[in-house]
Formats: structure tokens, C-alpha cells, sequence
């Protein structure tokens, strides 16, 4: 189903759609044969089967398509089955978690709706404007979004909003009008894609099982409510995690390019460059070849890693540089966004832990445990460390990521220290925002899933988050401080 | 459990051996050696006392631990939800970036609101006036019990509130369990614990007190107990007057253990249309065709007085009430305080939906508050309606919690409050209905109705609780 042997299939016209491959059977043998062929190194026929076979190992349910190759010619009706058996697994992902998006969607709807008690007095008879009840979700960056949708960058220190979601803002306005609807549909469907992809890169490395419980504790996470809300994190973990299951299936190029489109949506994007060249060294490189062969091991192993598709993963970069030549014509500053950070958005560069320590302090300063400050830097202070927790567990103990997995703990852990390393300076939050950030780091959410095998024990988990979940999304609605 | 047995089969071995030291019927010794639980099998003739030491002695403990274990997540789950949502929800307190801090005791202080005072006065001073007399007597008296540790009403209050929960819910799960199976029970017991009133279990009020007594006197009905059912019925209608409505399935588990068919023909035995009428209609029919009712007088045995103890606790507070305050009846007059008239059932819910259609726009106070009432109050009535009807309706052995669901659920909707919110508390009674959250654990199997209602039910209780701790107007 997915292995290396495919690199050069990018190459050759095939139907389907752009992401094919993943599930298409693979080529007739004559033009695999040709590509063999065509290869200067007679060892990499064998390099590649054997890595098919490690890669067959460790996804279980990767089936044989030795029996779609022997067919030489192809109908049509074998074509449609092959479009059909494309499609087929994503449908029914996204039907696996279906109930969960609808059932959280009627929640924060509701929530929206009853949130309206917390703004009218008891018993008293106004009623409130439905034009006021519909822009009770815009608040805080999503005006800052819908601004830029509207009149693009203004300012220079707004570059901190990356391009892509009011790009895409301002083409649904053309129907929508409204910016904010506009970011709502966008953020929601992209919501969607976003828990189907999930879904379908556990249930592969994984099982299904875990899959269903990592999408559904990956909502319940108590910031989880921004993927419903006119912000750009569903759509960038969207993006990022279909760069990630392109990697992990060797599609170099497109997980390259939805790379490109990650980094245009967030800055966070940068960082799918360490996961696209983990997993490419582990895909091509043999390293045991290396070590047991005394002569050109070497330079075997360089030539199997140096193919034209090792640029694929620069263009996160190039994603990146586009933002960057538009804000250098535009304003004349060479990275505006990351001066912005420090000198308008008060973050600054400091050790991974600074702000969890700043944190304690503020806490322990604060005016009283019941006290605004103290309330609200508990909460960013326990989400991060129960992050923090489940990616340490990542790396050890009985749940973390063996073998071909570790491209998810690398990606883990870089993610989660990036983010660790802008916190606010002089404000008394210093880890503001940072929850948020941690709904990117996905490989946690698949940890916390492996956990339990025991089903019981996810209760307490399910409930707490999601009472604080509900609490702080009618806090959003209600307008209070919540980034 | 019970499965239907040939009646005359084992009429006969009751008339035939009809010794004291008899064996009860076919039937329960059956159910004896199918599972392992603490079903006396031959039932000797004794006494009350005797009963409860036999049972205290033979109950296996080993399976009430069991159900504590599975159900423990859940109410560790939901109290740390509590305690998370009690902790902040002085966010909506407090203004943004405030400087003020509130005082720690907030944190459990914020759960004394509303009728929480009506139950603490009367701890503390007694009843002084007839109409705190609708506020019945048990959860009272046990917090002024547990103030001579704990000095404070309040923490008394809370403490057997929560005590009880617990309780309750194992109870519940055992129950569940041996009726239906351990997923079910699980499922109900969790279904429970989020529905949108579940936090009124946590706090001071009597409801978890009343549903762990019946629960308890349920669960000893059902095992043919009927000394320990009466007692827990006693208990359970002198906390809250809606124990009289144990009386129905006790009398139903009572008939269905004796062996009271109406009629052996194929013709009745399953026609579990209606609720209550076709039942009425046999029994008039069958009293007219002697002939057809399938029934030993001596079946009925001493135990059967224990059917008293509901009707008990309503005499036992009324002759309280004579003598404090010369009015027998003086809770039915507090009562009527607030619940003026008797109406049809269903106007309750008619009158609340036409407030919220005249309430001028659905984004206020009044049509939000009758939604919360209305919907559960409808959800409910779906899930009693599906207990007799439909594929997953209860098999005719289980009536009894049928029964029980819709005398209770009747009940309530008798009595609407004048005001603007006619259905008031009746979400927070809804708890007490617990074989309707039973269907829906039948319902809970697939995926959609799961997920749909443990977050929109659990959205609800979150909110709910949040607005009730900060002092809002929830009841």
C-alpha cells in the first residue's frame, strides 16, 4: 500500500486525485520495473524491498497489492474501484468521528445559547439581539483575523497573524459578506478534515480504537473550542497533520507543500521541517548497511538520501519566505513578525522553562489563591504541564513511541519546547496563549489515547477537561480574557 | 431474573409442601443458582431482625466492591469536574484583571444557595413554621445528626449529600447489573451522573439521599426482600414525599413474585401496550371470571404488611405535624404554597412552551429557563414511553421499573408552579426517575446517541452549576 518503492510515482501521470497513492494499489509492474531500471545503483532493488517489508511490519494492516500488479491492463471499472477504494477509508473515518464533531458542535452551541444568562440580570425580561448573540464568537484574535481580511496589513507589528487564514477569509467573503462567518465556516471545516486526518494517521500506525479516543481527547481538551472558533488552529493542525501522514506514507512532495501552506498559516509550521527530515532519513536511510558493509556503505547510503525529492521538505521554507519578501516590500523590515513578538506582543526569547517558572512565582504572588491572576495562571500553568507530562511520557515509560514511531516524539517534544520559548514578559500571564498552542501538539493527545487501556480510568480525564472546556468557552462568548 | 415459569407448576409445590420451612418457588431457586448473589433460597419463617442479620451475614461482599471499583471513575470524574468548576467559577465573579481576591471558604460556600437554607434552618431550629413543613424530616434530622462532629449544618449537609451519591450510584450499578448487564449499569450510572440537575446530588439537597433509599428498597424488592424494601421505602418517603411512589412497584414485584397472573391464556400475556389500563382492565375482567385468576391467597404472606412503610412515614409525619402545629396535613398545605392546583398532565408543558413562544425572542431570560425546563422534562417522557414501547421496551418481569417511572413522572407533572416558569425543579425531580436513564443506556449503544448526550447533558450540567454557584437563579 505505502512504500518507498513508489518515490517516483509523483512522476507518473496516474488518475485520481492529488493525494493519491496512500491507498491506490500500485503501479502495473512494467513501469515499476522501468524505474528499477532506470536507477544507477543496482543494490537499491533490494535496499527497497527491504524496506517494504519493514515498513508492511509496522503498519499491520498495510495489504499486499501483488495481486492488483499482475493486472497489465486497466479498465475503467478497475479505475473507479481504485477511486473508490481511495476514498472509501477517509469515509468512513470521518464517519468514526462524526458523532464526536456533531456532539461537540451542539454543545458550544448551546453552551453559546445559554451564555446569554450570564449576560442578562435573573428575571429580567430584555432580550438580547440575535445580530449581537451570533458575534458573541468574536472576540480577542479573531478580530484581529477578520481585520486583516478585510484591509490587509496595516500595521507591521500584525504580521504576527499569518497570511494564509485571512487569505482564505477574504475568498469566502465573497459569498459570506462577513468576515467572521467567513472564518467560522473555514475554521469548522477545516475542523473536520482535521479530526478525519487525525483519525486515519492513528489508525494506521495504530489502531482504530486509539484513533477514536485520540480525536476525542484531542476535543476535549479544555482550549479545544478554538477549533470551532474564527482562529486559525484547526485549520493549521489540518494542514500540518496532512503533511504528516504524506510523510509517513513517503509522499514527499505533497507533504512538502501542505508544509508550505502550514508555515503560511502559522509560525509553528516551521517546525514540520524536523518530522519531514526525521522521517526521511528513516524511510531512505540504511543505516544498518553502513555499519555491516566495509566499502562504499557510505556513499550509498548519501546516494539514497540525496534524491530530488530531499528538497521537497525546503519548501516549508520557501511557505515561510513568501510571507517574508511580501512583509520586506511591504513594510521595508526583514521578519517584522518576530519583531512584533518581542516589542508590541511582549514575548520574549527565554529558556523552555522560564515561563512555567515565572508562572509559579505569579501564583505565588498573586493576591489570593481565588484571585483572578492565580485562577487564570493555574489554568495555563496545569494544561501546559499536563502536556508537558504526556509528551515526557512519550519518550519513556511504557507508553512511548517505539521504533519506526519516533518521528511522532521528535515532533512531540520540538513542538512543545518551541512553544515553551516565547512567553510573555512583563505581563503577569506569562504562559498566556500557550494552552491554546499545545492543541498543535498532537502526539500527546496519542499518548494520553495509548494510556488507557484500561477504558475506565479515561473518565476522569473526559469530565474534568470538559467541564473546564465548557467553562472557559462560556467565558469566551461572554467576552472575558480568554487567548 | 424472573423468568416467566409455568404459574401452576409451582403453585402446586407451594400448596403441596406447605410446611414452614418451604421452598418459595421454582422460580427463585432458579434464579439462586443461576448467580452467585445472596438470594436466600428457602425462606424460613422469621422475623424482621432475623432478615436483616441473615442478610447482612450472606450479602458477598466481594460484588458490592465491584461495583464500587466500576463506578468509582465516574464519581471521582464528576466530583473533580465540581471541584474544578466551583474553583473557577469565580471568574464570573470577579471582573477581568481585577485585583481582588475572594476568600477561600467561597469555594465550598458557593454551594449554599436556594433551598440548601430551607433544609439548614430546619436542622438547626426545628420546624417553627407549617409551611417549612414541605421540606420533609430525614435529611434534617441526619444533618443535625452528623453536626455533633462537624458543627457546622452546611458541611453536614454536604457531606451525606455526597456520602449518599456514592452510594447510590453503586447501588444503582448493582441493580442494573442484575437485571440487565454490566455495560448497562456502567452506561446508567454515568448517564445519570451527567444529566443537567446531577450537581443537586452534590449539594446539600436531599435528592441523593431519596434515590440511594429507594434505590436500596428497589434493589431488596427485587430480590423478594420485602422487610428491608419496606424499611428503605420508610426511609426514602420520610426524606422526600415522592417515596410513596415506591408503593407501585413494590405491589407489582410483590403480585409478579407470588405468582399473581390475572390470566394463563396466550391472549394477555403480552400485551404490554398501554401503561396502567390494560393492566386494570384484566384484573375488572379477571375479578369477574373467577375462574381465569390463577392466584393462592396463601402466597401472600406476613411479609406483605411491610408495603406499610411508605404510607408509614407520611402517617408517622403527619401525627408530628398534629401535634407541632395542629394540622395534620400542614406539608400538603405547605406544599400548596407553591403548587397551587392539580392539572392535566401535560399542561404543565404547554404552558411552558407557550412562554417561550410569547416570550419574544428565544435569547432571554424566561425562554431559556423554560427550555432548560421543558426538554428534559420531554426527553424523559420519550425514555418512559420507549420503556413500554418500542424495541427497546422493558420485559414484562421488569415492569416494576416501568411502573415506578411513570407514577413518579406523573406526579410531577401534576402540580405546575404559577409564575412564569411552570415546570419549575421539575428537572432537578427528574433524578429521581432513574429507570428512565436505563433506556437510555439501551440507547447508548450507538455511538451518536452516546457522544450527543454525555456533551450536550454534560455542556448543560457544567453551566448550570457554574450559574448556581455564582449565585444565579437556578432551582
Amino acid at each position: 500500500m505505502d512504500f518507498p518503492g513508489k518515490q517516483k510515482s509523483i512522476e507518473v501521470p496516474r488518475g485520481g486525485s492529488p493525494l493519491a497513492g496512500g491507498c491506490l494499489p500500485d503501479l502495473p509492474s512494467s513501469t515499476k520495473l522501468d524505474i528499477t531500471q532506470t536507477d544507477d545503483i543496482p543494490a537499491d532493488d533490494t535496499n527497497v524491498n527491504e524496506e517494504t517489508a519493514k515498513i508492511a511490519a509496522f503498519r499491520g494492516n498495510s495489504t499486499n497489492p501483488s495481486g492488483e500488479r499482475t493486472s497489465t491492463t486497466e479498465t475503467d471499472n478497475n479505475r473507479s474501484q481504485r477511486i473508490r477504494s481511495f476514498w472509501m477509508p477517509w469515509y468512513r473515518a470521518s464517519r468514526t468521528i462524526l458523532p464526536i464533531y456533531l456532539a461537540f458542535h451542539l454543545a458550544f452551541f448551546l453552551i453559546t445559547c445559554f451564555a446569554v444568562l450570564f449576560v442578562l440580570k435573573d428575571f429580567s425580561s430584555q432580550t438580547l439581539n440575535i445580530n449581537a448573540w451570533l458575534h458573541s464568537w468574536s472576540h480577542w484574535d479573531a478580530n484581529q483575523y477578520d481585520y486583516i481580511a478585510l484591509r490587509g496589513y496595516e500595521q507591521w507589528w500584525k504580521t504576527v497573524f499569518f497570511p494564509l487564514y485571512p487569505l482564505l477569509q477574504r475568498g469566502l467573503m465573497i459569498f459570506t459578506h462577513d468576515p467572521l462567518f467567513a472564518g467560522l465556516i473555514i475554521s469548522n471545516v477545516a475542523g473536520l478534515g482535521m479530526l478525519t486526518v487525525l483519525y486515519r494517521l492513528v489508525e494506521e500506525d495504530f489502531d482504530s480504537e486509539r484513533a477514536y479516543r485520540t480525536v476525542l481527547y484531542l476535543s476535549v481538551f479544555p482550549t479545544a473550542f478554538f477549533f470551532a472558533a474564527a482562529y486559525t488552529e484547526s485549520l493549521f493542525l489540518f494542514l500540518a497533520l496532512l503533511s504528516f501522514y504524506n510523510m509517513r506514507h513517503g509522499h514527499w512532495w505533497f507533504a512538502g507543500l501542505l508544509g508550505l501552506l502550514a508555515a503560511l498559516t502559522r509560525q509553528a509550521g516551521l517546525f514540520l521541517l524536523i518530522p519531514f527530515y526525521c522521517e526521511y532519513l528513516r524511510q531512505r536511510g540504511d543505516f544498518k548497511d553502513v555499519l555491516l558493509s566495509t566499502g562504499n556503505g557510505i556513499e550509498r547510503l548519501l546516494r539514497s538520501l540525496l534524491r530530488f525529492d530531499f528538497f521537497a521538505g525546503a519548501l516549508v521554507l520557501v511557505g515561510l519566505g513568501i510571507f517574508v519578501v511580501y512583509c520586506y516590500y511591504r513594510f521595508h523590515i526583514l521578519f517584522p513578525f518576530s519583531r512584533a513578538e518581542g516589542l508590541y506582543w511582549n514575548r520574549d526569547l527565554h529558556d523552555p522553562s522560564w515561563g512555567i517558572m515565572r508562572t509559579i512565582q505569579v501564583i505565588a504572588h498573586s493576591p489570593g489563591f481565588l484571585s483572578f491572576s492565580a485562577l487564570r495562571n493555574v489554568l495555563d500553568l496545569g494544561q501546559d504541564l499536563f502536556i508537558c507530562v504526556l509528551i515526557i511520557l512519550s519518550l519513556a515509560g511504557p507508553w512511548r513511541f517505539r521504533g519506526a514511531l519516533w518521528t511522532y516524539a521528535v515532533y512531540g517534544v520540538t513542538l512543545y519546547l518551541c512553544l515553551q520559548l516565547y512567553p510573555v514578559r512583563d505581563f503577569s500571564f506569562p504562559l498566556q496563549s500557550v494552552p491554546r498552542y499545545m492543541l498543535e501538539v498532537f502526539p500527546a493527545f496519542i499518548v494520553l489515547a495509548g494510556i488507557d487501556q484500561h477504558r475506565r480510568i479515561n473518565l476522569v480525564y473526559l469530565v474534568a477537561s470538559a467541564s473546564l472546556l465548557f467553562l472557559l468557552l462560556a467565558q469566551y462568548v461572554t467576552g472575558h480574557w480568554i487567548t | 431474573m424472573h423468568l416467566p415459569v409455568d404459574p401452576s407448576q409451582s403453585i402446586q409445590s407451594n400448596i403441596l409442601s406447605g410446611s414452614s420451612d418451604t421452598l418459595v418457588s421454582v422460580q427463585e431457586a432458579d434464579e439462586a443458582t443461576d448467580s452467585a448473589a445472596s438470594v436466600p433460597v428457602r425462606r424460613e419463617k422469621r422475623g424482621f431482625t432475623h432478615v436483616i442479620a441473615f442478610t447482612v451475614g450472606k450479602t458477598s461482599w466481594a460484588k458490592w466492591y465491584e461495583a464500587l471499583k466500576s463506578i468509582l471513575p465516574i464519581y471521582v470524574g464528576i466530583h473533580l469536574a465540581f471541584f474544578a468548576i466551583s474553583f473557577f467559577s469565580v471568574l464570573f465573579v470577579l471582573s477581568d484583571f481585577s485585583k481582588q481576591s475572594m476568600p477561600i471558604y467561597t469555594l465550598w460556600q458557593s454551594w449554599h444557595h436556594w433551598d440548601t437554607g430551607n433544609f439548614l434552618v430546619v436542622a438547626v431550629h426545628g420546624y417553627t413554621a407549617p409551611n417549612q413543613t414541605a421540606f420533609f424530616p430525614l435529611y434534617p434530622i441526619f444533618e443535625r445528626g452528623l453536626m455533633f462532629i462537624t458543627n457546622n449544618p452546611f458541611t453536614a449537609g454536604l457531606i451525606i449529600s455526597d456520602v449518599a451519591g456514592l452510594v447510590m450510584l453503586v447501588v444503582l450499578y448493582r441493580l442494573v447489573e442484575e437485571d440487565f448487564d454490566a455495560e448497562r449499569a456502567y452506561r446508567t450510572v454515568l448517564y445519570l451522573s451527567i444529566f443537567p440537575t446531577a450537581f443537586f446530588l452534590a449539594a446539600a439537597y436531599n435528592e441523593s439521599l431519596f434515590i440511594c433509599f429507594a434505590l436500596f428498597s428497589f434493589y431488596y424488592m427485587r430480590h423478594g426482600n420485602w422487610w428491608l424494601a419496606g424499611l428503605f421505602g420508610f426511609l426514602a418517603t420520610l426524606t422526600r414525599s415522592s417515596g410513596l411512589f415506591l408503593l407501585a412497584p413494590f405491589c407489582y414485584e410483590y403480585l409478579h413474585q407470588h405468582h399473581f397472573y390475572f390470566s394463563q391464556g396466550g391472549d394477555t400475556k403480552n400485551q404490554g401496550g398501554g401503561k396502567l389500563t390494560p393492566l386494570l382492565k384484566r384484573s375488572l375482567r379477571s375479578a369477574f371470571q373467577s375462574s381465569k385468576l390463577r392466584f393462592d391467597l396463601r402466597a401472600i404472606r406476613f411479609d406483605v404488611i411491610a408495603v406499610l412503610g411508605m404510607p408509614a412515614a407520611v402517617g408517622a409525619f403527619a401525627v408530628y405535624c398534629y401535634f407541632q402545629f395542629h394540622d395534620a396535613l400542614a406539608s400538603l398545605h405547605a406544599q400548596a404554597y407553591w403548587h397551587p392546583r392539580m392539572h392535566i398532565p401535560g399542561e404543565g408543558m404547554i404552558l411552558s412552551l407557550r412562554l417561550i413562544t410569547h416570550s419574544g425572542g428565544l435569547l432571554n431570560f424566561q425562554a431559556i429557563h423554560n427550555l432548560l425546563d421543558l426538554v428534559p422534562d420531554l426527553f424523559v417522557l420519550g425514555l418512559i414511553i420507549l420503556s413500554f414501547v418500542g424495541p427497546w421496551k422493558l420485559p414484562r418481569h421488569l415492569w416494576a421499573y416501568g411502573l415506578y417511572a411513570a407514577a413518579l413522572y406523573l406526579f410531577f407533572q401534576l402540580y405546575p408552579t404559577t409564575g412564569i416558569f411552570p415546570l419549575l425543579s421539575v428537572a432537578r425531580y427528574l433524578l429521581e426517575v432513574f429507570p428512565a436513564f436505563i433506556i437510555l443506556a439501551s440507547l447508548g449503544k450507538y455511538r451518536m446517541i452516546h457522544m450527543s448526550y454525555l456533551m450536550v447533558s454534560g455542556a448543560t450540567l457544567f453551566f448550570l452549576l457554574a450559574q448556581f454557584l455564582i449565585g444565579r437563579w437556578v432551582l
